[in-house]
């Protein structure tokens, strides 16, 4: 079989044009490999050749996306490639949203396989990986070598027209896909063995992966209340009358910034509740049974509290991924803080 | 709801009226509805300024 023709994409950095200062650099090719290539070539050895290298700046492509995706897929197509590799760009998140955009418009438009590979952490990886193969690297470029070995294993399979079917088992990110497998003994036999073989202390493999949550660590309370600046925040679906935001009343990944300015309690003229994870009708009558306005003010009269936040942020928990909880729960968290904020109170149904 | 969030490892819980209406209760007349909300708020007030040894003594 003759050498797999390969175009490896990389960014300024790792095409070694220069680093911040050159992430504005235009889509641009070279012939052979370039920087990190040259591992991925000699992870290849015979198997393989990366005939080009396509490099653009990480703000090239961040800022204008669609324009500097079709320059780099004429200039990949130029080269006739059998298989697109990207990368891999670890934990850098620009950098993992242009592979993942490269990969995943080369492997529509040139109807070739592409490959990444990203840190789980890294942006590009929630947004991809259901419809790009990315395998999982390190957090930094000290695991490129580990990372374009894999690669370079994966390349070889994908260019044969290989469906990787179970991403997980190649080290790579799950595409998020169910699939149906027909099994033997019933959920039921198959359950007490594991539970025979957890009593007896023996391995055994789940078929259900269970959530782990993170440790936070428990924040420090203001010091003297009466100062200070408390938040309200809800996840029972508050949001402005008529819902002029469009919130959705569960599984979302929204949420909506509520002015109570000027409020000295939630009035049914401008406020509503909008979730379908629990019956709505008594906080729908009075709002401030989800969050408590009125007495929150009147603390603030007493001097129980310095003053109250004029936001309320809101959302609708009802099945809410963890994913986005965490990602809203930072977002609200880097908001209140901007703003002083030294007490939240969250009020859930 | 408070089961789900002692386990997912939350440090300042309270308890609110109901699931329904955490910080109200229809079945009280409005004074008494006050009142219960004013108890519910100052409950958690307290417990977001609770110093650290008090916050893990509770979880």
């Amino acid at each position: 079989m003759s050498a797999i023709r390969v175009v490896h994409y990389l960014n300024q950095f790792f095409g070694q044009i220069g680093g911040e200062e050159h992430a504005y650099v235009l889509p641009q090719v070279r012939s052979g490999t370039v920087g990190p290539g040259r591992l991925l070539q000699s992870s290849l050895g015979s198997t393989g050749e990366v005939v080009a290298t396509v490099i653009c700046g990480d703000n090239t492509f961040a800022e204008h996306p669609e324009e500097t995706t079709r320059q780099i897929v004429q200039l990949v197509r130029e080269y006739s490639p059998q298989v697109l590799v990207a990368g891999p760009a670890f934990n850098a998140g620009r950098y993992g949203q242009a592979c993942g955009q490269v990969c995943a418009i080369v492997q529509a438009e040139l109807r070739i396989p592409a490959l990444t590979g990203m840190y789980e952490e890294n942006p590009g990886v929630a947004l991809f990986r259901d419809h790009v193969l990315i395998a999982r690297t390190g957090n930094s470029a000290r695991f490129m070598a580990d990372a374009l070995s894999q690669m370079a294993k994966l390349v070889v399979r994908l260019a044969t027209g290989e469906q990787i079917a179970r991403p997980a088992d190649e080290g790579c990110f799950t595409h998020g896909y169910k699939q149906s497998v027909t099994r033997e003994q019933t959920a039921a036999q198959r359950g007490i063995d594991m539970l025979l073989c957890k009593l007896a202390g023996q391995p055994y493999q789940s078929e259900i992966s269970i959530p782990t949550f993170d440790k936070v660590e428990l924040a420090l309370p203001p010091p003297d209340l009466s100062k200070a600046l408390v938040a309200v925040v809800t996840d029972g679906g508050l949001i402005t009358k008529g819902n002029p935001e469009g919130m959705p009343p569960g599984f979302t990944d929204r949420k909506v910034a509520l002015s109570i300015t000027g409020r000295s309690r939630l009035e049914t003229a401008t406020f509503e509740v909008y979730h379908k994870g629990y019956d709505t009708q008594f906080v729908n009558t009075d709002p401030n049974r989800l969050v408590p306005l009125d007495t929150l003010r009147q603390l603030e009269q007493e001097g129980i509290i310095g003053r109250l936040f004029e936001t309320v942020y809101s959302t609708a928990g009802l099945g809410m991924t963890l994913s986005n909880a965490r990602r809203l729960g930072r977002d609200i968290a880097q908001q209140l803080r901007q703003a002083g904020v030294e007490a939240v109170i969250l009020t859930s149904t | 709801m408070t089961r789900v969030a002692t386990t997912i490892g939350s440090p300042r819980i309270v308890t609110g009226i109901s699931v329904l209406h955490p910080t109200g209760n229809p079945a009280l007349d409005p004074e008494a509805e006050q009142a219960a909300r004013r108890t519910v708020v100052v409950e958690a007030l307290k417990t977001v300024t609770a110093s650290s040894e008090e916050s893990a003594e509770n979880q």
